[in-house]
């Protein structure tokens, strides 16, 4: 197949690489996930050509906005980027929404992901529906995402530089009051403030010019009957934010060795990466103290070396002096795999696989004695080891002219074994010591210290089968068994069939002969799929675990009990998936056109209920109940506009559509029907006068999306009996009664995740000249401003700061309504890339050379009045859909970037 | 050839499936079933009957007896008119919940009341299951063991159902453990108090004549003085406690009341005195503290008259008292080494008992509140913005937004001594948190004695003279009549979670009579179908 976008554009579309993976597949028969390739007809892959993004601060970020269906967070908070992959939306309530990433035939995450340089990415392939990830099983029930690293390749050595540096700058910041403008409005309302003499602006005085920078050096070589490459890399992001940041140096090196006159191939992959990261030890109370702290306050330390504190701001303090409180963390990863396939003849091949990881993490936090009453360091250090085995054989043959039949054969095991002990110490001696002496503390309370054993394991059998008749009509069918030691003892199995089937009608003499069309293909596909994610190890089991001291004859005791309620039916979460696809391309591929449907229907899922407390222990008991579903549309289109010898322009668009429906949490357990409540809060806010009470937002309410606004309705202000404005609120139940209470004076009043993402990338060349834009967009979704209702809140005067405008609308009310519900509908430039690229001759040592210049995150257009519409409005936590004085300022990353090979 | 290849694939796959039976069962190792810790019958007792008093007090808000937020102690205390938390401008507003406890106009998905239904029921799930676990292993223990501890264990149970008793009154009895859902119907007020009364009576003679609140075996646990004590709250509230139907006028009269005290059948109030003789005649030997202060100091588990408290060591144990933390000013707090959230103060209600700034002011006033200018190490405290922290008793309201007086409104919770080694903001410290102790006994002797037509006046004028004596001050001797029975439990138990049932037992409460249960809470309900509002709330 004739790859025929222009190579140095890799549009980022679902369909453009179609024609990727068929190169892809080419090259690598050995991947787990090319076995069955004739199935995997509408994946999504997207070969990864960082130049044109600009600084990536990993290899996560390269995937926001490339393809449908996939979302990633925003990476200001690269703590929780970690955890923001979604492919196809939520599956589940309770966990196991995290995608699994393949690397290199490796089960891995998103973590360990995120620490591969992007550069020594050579491919995503996206795995989306059941059909597809059928040959992952449980473990791919929230997708997969498979990550081909950049190996050696035969021919003569070569060695190549990437790096790009530069600087991430922050210029929006909330309006709120300066030191001057304070006391004028303090005065104007008659309050005695505590007046530091100073004028400091607290948003910028924790903020810095961050520098960022990438650097990797890949060397590879070899012969026809062995190569290798081995690469090496570092890269530093340095927040806005003062001390904030992360370090990350890896190394990788992958060996491939035939023999046997190439029937025998040996792949043997080693990768290793250490990094360091400094995090915001509360974004959200950093964030918030800096826009509301007093701002007479003089910055910089007291005379003690500490920061003054404003106690009777207590929700917020020093934000100069939060700064000095340590979140570190120290990731150790390290991967290797041996694959060894045998070409057996007769059409069969062997593969044995088999994986090994260790992952060591250690975090290490501080807080000085004038930030926590006594001081307060914690040290903690987890250790995990992954192994995987498997044994696959394969077989492929044309039966006939035009038919041909593919079968494969899979036996797995995997085994995770996790350890981690942790210490707190209180009321230290002095602050010199930071985390580094933990005898420097008086205290070691009793729940401080603990550690933890855990082991999880996981079988696997699988049987495909792929019949192709007449070059065109592809039928697949999977069979798969899965068991995992979590599920409980009798339920440990599960199995899951799939079956896909395509309809090649370019094939068809009907359309052979229509030159302007290049490629016209249907596939459609049904499956089951279960997922244990949201099942930790041991939960099926009553155990006995320390839950305190008590004094027993005399003497303090540990006494022990159980934390939980155990259920002994715990089973599989299973999503029934149905697609359909239609892949096109005319006029040799110059324009692309895919769409895909896909209907899920998730049953037998797991959820934390509140269940009756009596009989039950505690209030929550996780079981096998509730029912979801989610459909989506996926478009894509690619056009290669223009293709001349100095101009090339590109367009390439994804646009996802997509909805999600909870349709009901009831059921039977273990005989007696148990209903989950109307209303379930998923997002509240937090800060000054609004704790508890009628302060939830989002709400996860069945017969509606996951994660709906549930609000009281107001219709404006008005004005009260001292002059102030308070938001009015309707009685919508007209029972003459304001009931802020869940049932009461209530209602769904839009949804937290957009219902429409695009992606669009538009690139142009002239000549050695190319310059490349990402739009990324986000639609029909709702935010909370709830930023805005507390900054709008007179009534936090003189302790908190206030917005400039709170004192012209003079509003005193902290009542959550839906008065700060705004549309979220957003398109952001994510990138822009200038570069140039020097033509080399076929005859020079230099074989490559670029030169770009690019600024990430230039802009954003929207509606929404807060500080920006890029808050998590996919992951199903606390943080759903409200913009709650959390935000980072916004900033833009510039940095220029070189590349030379030789 | 090529089937010598399959047939090493089957085979391979057939090994791993029949390996696989064992490597997919759970062996945990950082937690235990419980028939591997229980071995022995000190084992035994340790999980079945002292791991209970892990629950009395709790770090984990909305649990414990008392010392946590947004539990049983807050609906004693903030739905009473003792204390309020007033809206603070920007702070305590919360939804409307602290209001909605003042006015009462809590509603059944109130968070407070959900709380406290959790906690009881957990407990007495927890406490069913040691029963269970009792049984079980009853082969590791002799007879008289099995009878010390099942009693033990029902006595707490007893502990819990009274506090449902007060608060839910029409509640599920549940005396097994794994009790299906569908098998769980409420009782009539009068049976739940039948049942509390009848197991504290089986429990009794089994149970240690011993001080809990003391170092030792018997620290923080349930022991005959404490039933004793419990037994006697049952008895003084039994005129509403076994009221089925306590929306209408008409209570049970205490002296028809007819209750079991060991071998004798006795009435509501002589019930109250045959157990207040008991406490007296223990052999613990309670007595008054010199001063009511001395109850309440750092290191108070050698205060003689506390008779059953929460253990506080912030080396050893969880429980948190954030009762201070809740209350004082920031600054204050702050120049205390502590923090403060600025919140909970008195009532105009309790300045008016207390005679706040009158000539009659109540001597046990100065150590039961801050107000005024606060003096730390004698020094007036002066804060950031160079103003002297002064707290206005008075200006206190339930919404102070607007108000000057904002963050100062309100006289402040102290009682407590302070304790410099507190940490965690001053809620892990050195002193116990007291529940029971003999002024209350006292108290209450003299409100029997009184109900029954005899003079209490002994018994009240021991507790009212006492912080007068000790004070060297003079007190203006009262009579001992019902009303003023009342209004000395206020002076003398402000803050310790009494005031609502006294309130209620006096006629005091609401003017809506169903306002003096709340409501079984919503998620109750939702959870269990078979379960029924109390009346007022449906």
């Amino acid at each position: 197949m004739r790859l025929i976008v222009p190579h140095r554009l890799c549009v980022p579309l679902a369909t453009a690489v179609i024609f990727i993976t068929g190169v892809v597949r080419a090259q690598n028969a050995t991947l787990a996930g090319n076995d069955v390739q004739g199935v995997k007809v509408v994946a999504d892959t997207l070969c990864v050509e960082t130049s044109k993004r600009g600084h990536l601060a990993n290899a996560l970020d390269v995937l926001s906005g490339q393809t449908a269906g996939v979302t990633v967070g925003s990476n200001t908070n690269p703590e929780a980027m970690l955890s923001s992959v979604r492919v196809r939306g939520n599956h589940s309530l309770t966990g196991g929404n995290e995608p699994l990433v393949i690397v290199d035939g490796m089960s891995s995450d998103l973590r360990t992901l995120a620490t591969i340089f992007p550069g020594d990415i050579e491919s995503f392939t996206i795995l989306k529906d059941a059909a597809q990830t059928a040959q992952y099983g449980a473990r791919g029930a929230a997708g997969v995402i498979e990550v081909r690293t950049r190996r050696g390749a035969t021919g003569k050595f070569s060695i190549s530089y990437a790096g790009d540096a530069g600087f991430v700058h922050a210029d929006h910041f909330l309006p709120v009051l300066t030191g001057a403008e304070y006391r004028a409005v303090t005065a104007a309302r008659g309050l005695h403030i505590a007046d530091g003499g100073a004028d400091t602006d607290w948003q910028r005085a924790i903020l810095r010019n961050g520098l960022v920078q990438n650097h990797h050096i890949a060397l590879g070589g070899g012969s026809e009957m062995s190569y290798y490459r081995g690469s090496v890399s570092f890269s530093q992001n340095n927040s806005i934010v003062k001390e904030i940041g992360t370090r990350n140096f890896t190394a990788k090196l992958d060996v491939t060795q035939h023999a046997l006159n190439k029937r025998l191939t040996f792949d043997l992959g080693l990768f290793g990466a250490v990094g360091h990261n400094q995090y915001i030890n509360n974004v959200q109370k950093l964030f918030y103290s800096a826009a509301a702290f007093n701002p007479t306050f003089p910055s910089g330390r007291n005379a003690s070396g500490g920061y003054d504190g404003y106690a009777d701001a207590s929700q917020i303090n020093n934000p100069q002096g939060l700064l000095d409180i340590e979140k570190h963390n120290d990731a150790m990863h390290f991967n290797t795999h041996l694959s060894i396939l045998a070409d057996l003849g007769y059409g069969l091949n062997l593969r044995a696989y088999g994986s090994y990881s260790y992952d060591a993490d250690e975090d290490s936090h501080f807080y000085p004695t004038y930030m926590e009453s006594t001081g307060i360091v914690y040290r903690g250090a987890g250790k995990s080891n992954v192994w995987l085995a498997n044994l696959q054989l394969n077989y492929a043959s044309n039966l006939a002219d035009r038919h041909r039949l593919e079968a494969s054969l899979l036996a797995e095991m995997q085994g995770r074994n996790a350890t981690g002990f942790h210490t707190t110490i209180n009321r230290l001696a002095s602050n010199a010591y930071g985390y580094n002496n933990l005898s420097i503390g008086a205290l070691r309370l009793w729940e401080g210290t603990g550690s933890n054993w855990e082991n999880q394991n996981m079988v696997s059998l699988m049987g495909s089968v792929i019949y192709t008749a007449l070059n065109r009509y592809t039928l697949g069918l999977t069979v798969r068994g899965d068991a995992s030691s979590v599920a409980s003892k009798n339920h440990k199995w599960g199995f899951f069939p799939s079956v896909s089937a395509s309809w090649d009608m370019k094939r068809e003499e009907w359309l052979q002969d229509a030159e302007w069309v290049s490629r016209m293909k249907l596939s459609a596909g049904w499956g089951l799929s279960g997922n244990v994610g949201g099942i930790a190890a041991y939960q099926s089991l009553m155990l006995m675990v320390p839950t305190g001291i008590v004094q027993a004859d005399g003497l303090p005791e540990v006494v022990l009990g159980m934390t939980r309620n155990a259920n002994p039916n715990l089973t599989w979460e299973k999503t029934q998936t149905a697609n359909v696809g239609l892949q096109t391309g005319f006029w040799h591929n110059r324009i692309v056109f895919t769409a895909d449907y896909y209907y899920s229907y998730i049953y037998d899922m797991l959820y934390n209920y509140t269940v009756s407390v009596p009989p039950f222990l505690y209030d929550k008991l996780l079981a096998n109940l509730g029912k979801m579903e989610n459909q989506g549309l996926e478009f894509g289109f690619g056009i290669a506009a223009v293709q001349t010898k100095d101009w090339d322009l590109n367009i390439g668009l994804n646009l996802t559509w997509q909805q999600n429906k909870l349709i009901s949490l009831n059921g039977y357990y273990d005989g007696e029907y148990l209903t989950a409540p109307d209303y379930t809060p998923i997002a509240s806010l937090n800060g000054a006068g609004l704790h508890g009470g009628n302060t939830d937002v989002v709400y996860q309410i069945p017969g509606y999306p996951l994660g709906v606004f549930y609000l009281p309705h107001s219709e404006g202000l008005i004005q009260d009996e001292n002059g102030d404005y308070v938001y009015t609120i309707q009685d919508l139940n007209n029972d003459g009664v304001i009931d802020l209470s869940d049932g009461g004076d209530r209602r769904v009043c839009g949804q937290a995740t957009p219902k429409v993402l695009l992606g669009s990338n538009i690139s142009v060349r002239y000549r050695q000249f190319d310059l490349s834009v990402q739009l990324n967009g986000a639609f029909g979704h709702k935010i909370y401003n709830g930023s805005a209702l507390s900054y709008m809140n007179m009534g936090s005067l003189p302790y908190y700061n206030v917005y400039r405008q709170a004192a012209d609308k003079s509003i005193n009310d902290l009542t959550v309504t839906d008065y700060w519900l705004e549309n979220g509908d957003y398109v952001n430039i994510d990138y822009v890339t200038l570069g140039w690229t020097l033509p080399c001759k076929p005859d020079w040592k230099l074989r490559s050379f670029r030169l770009s210049f690019s600024v990430n995150n230039l802009a954003t257009i929207t509606g929404y009045s807060g500080l920006t519409p890029i808050i998590n409005s996919t992951v199903l936590d606390s943080t759903l859909g409200v913009d709650d004085k959390r935000s980072y300022p916004v900033s833009r990353t510039y940095s220029f970037s070189l590349q030379i090979q030789f | 050839m090529k089937t010598e290849y399959v047939i090493t694939i089957v085979v391979a796959i057939v090994t791993l499936t029949v390996s696989s039976c064992g490597f997919l069962d759970e062996s945990p190792r950082s937690g235990q079933p419980e028939e591997k810790v229980i071995t022995t019958a000190e084992s035994l007792h340790h999980l079945a009957v002292i791991a209970l008093y892990d629950h009395i007090g709790s770090s984990v808000d909305g649990q414990g007896l008392q010392g946590t937020y947004r539990g049983i102690y807050d609906l004693q205390t903030f739905a009473s008119d003792e204390a309020i938390i007033p809206v603070r401008g920007g702070d305590w507003l919360d939804g409307g919940l602290w209001m909605d406890l003042y006015n009462h106009t809590w509603q059944p998905d109130n968070e407070v009341c959900q709380n406290a239904w959790v906690y009881l029921y957990q407990f007495v799930g927890l406490c069913n299951r040691s029963m269970d676990m009792l049984e079980t292993y009853r082969n590791l223990l002799t007879d008289a063991q099995y009878s010390e501890y099942t009693s033990e264990v029902r006595a707490v149970r007893a502990l819990c159902y009274t506090y449902l008793l007060d608060l839910f009154a029409r509640v599920p009895i549940i005396t097994r453990y794994g009790v299906a859902v569908q098998d769980i119907r409420q009782a009539e007020r009068s049976e739940v108090f039948r049942f509390v009364w009848s197991e504290l009576q089986q429990a009794y003679p089994f149970l240690p004549d011993e001080r809990s609140n003391s170092r030792g075996e018997y620290y923080g646990r349930l022991t005959q003085p404490v039933a004793a004590f419990l037994l006697m709250k049952l008895a003084l509230n039994a005129e509403i406690w076994t009221d089925d139907d306590w929306t209408d006028d008409e209570n049970p009269d205490g002296t028809d009341i007819l209750l079991d005290c060991a071998d004798s059948r006795l009435n509501a109030w002589q019930a109250v005195r045959y157990y207040g003789a008991d406490i007296i005649a223990s052999s613990a030997n309670y007595d008054l503290c010199q001063s009511q202060t001395n109850c309440f100091a750092v290191y108070n588990e050698n205060a003689v008259e506390n008779i059953f408290t929460i253990p506080m060591d912030p080396s050893v144990y969880r429980n948190r008292f954030k009762n201070h933390f809740r209350s004082l000013h920031y600054q204050h707090a702050s120049a205390l080494g502590y923090g403060g959230e600025n919140g909970s103060c008195a009532t105009h209600q309790t300045l008016d008992i207390f005679g706040y700034d009158t000539p009659e002011q109540d001597c046990r006033f100065a150590a039961t509140f801050f107000s005024g200018v606060v003096h730390i190490d004698g020094e007036p405290l002066i804060m950031n913005n160079g103003d002297t922290l002064v707290y206005h008793p008075r200006e206190v309201k339930p919404v102070l937004t607007g108000s000057p007086y904002v963050a100062t409104a309100g006289a402040r919770m102290q009682k407590y001594v302070y304790d410099p080694a507190g940490i965690f903001d001053g809620t892990l410290r050195n002193t116990d948190i007291v529940l029971f102790r003999f002024a209350d006994v006292l108290l209450m002797i003299a409100e029997a004695k009184v109900r029954m037509g005899e003079s209490g006046q002994a018994e009240f004028d021991r507790v009212r003279l006492r912080e007068a004596l000790a004070l060297n001050v003079y007190v203006q001797s009262r009579e001992a009549t019902l009303e003023n029975i009342y209004y000395e439990r206020w002076l003398e138990l402000m803050w310790e979670g009494w005031h609502r049932q006294d309130m209620i037992r006096y006629s005091r409460y609401a003017a809506d009579r169903y306002l003096q249960v709340f409501p079984i809470p919503q998620v109750a309900l939702q959870t269990n179908t078979n379960l029924h509002q109390n009346k007022g709330y449906e």
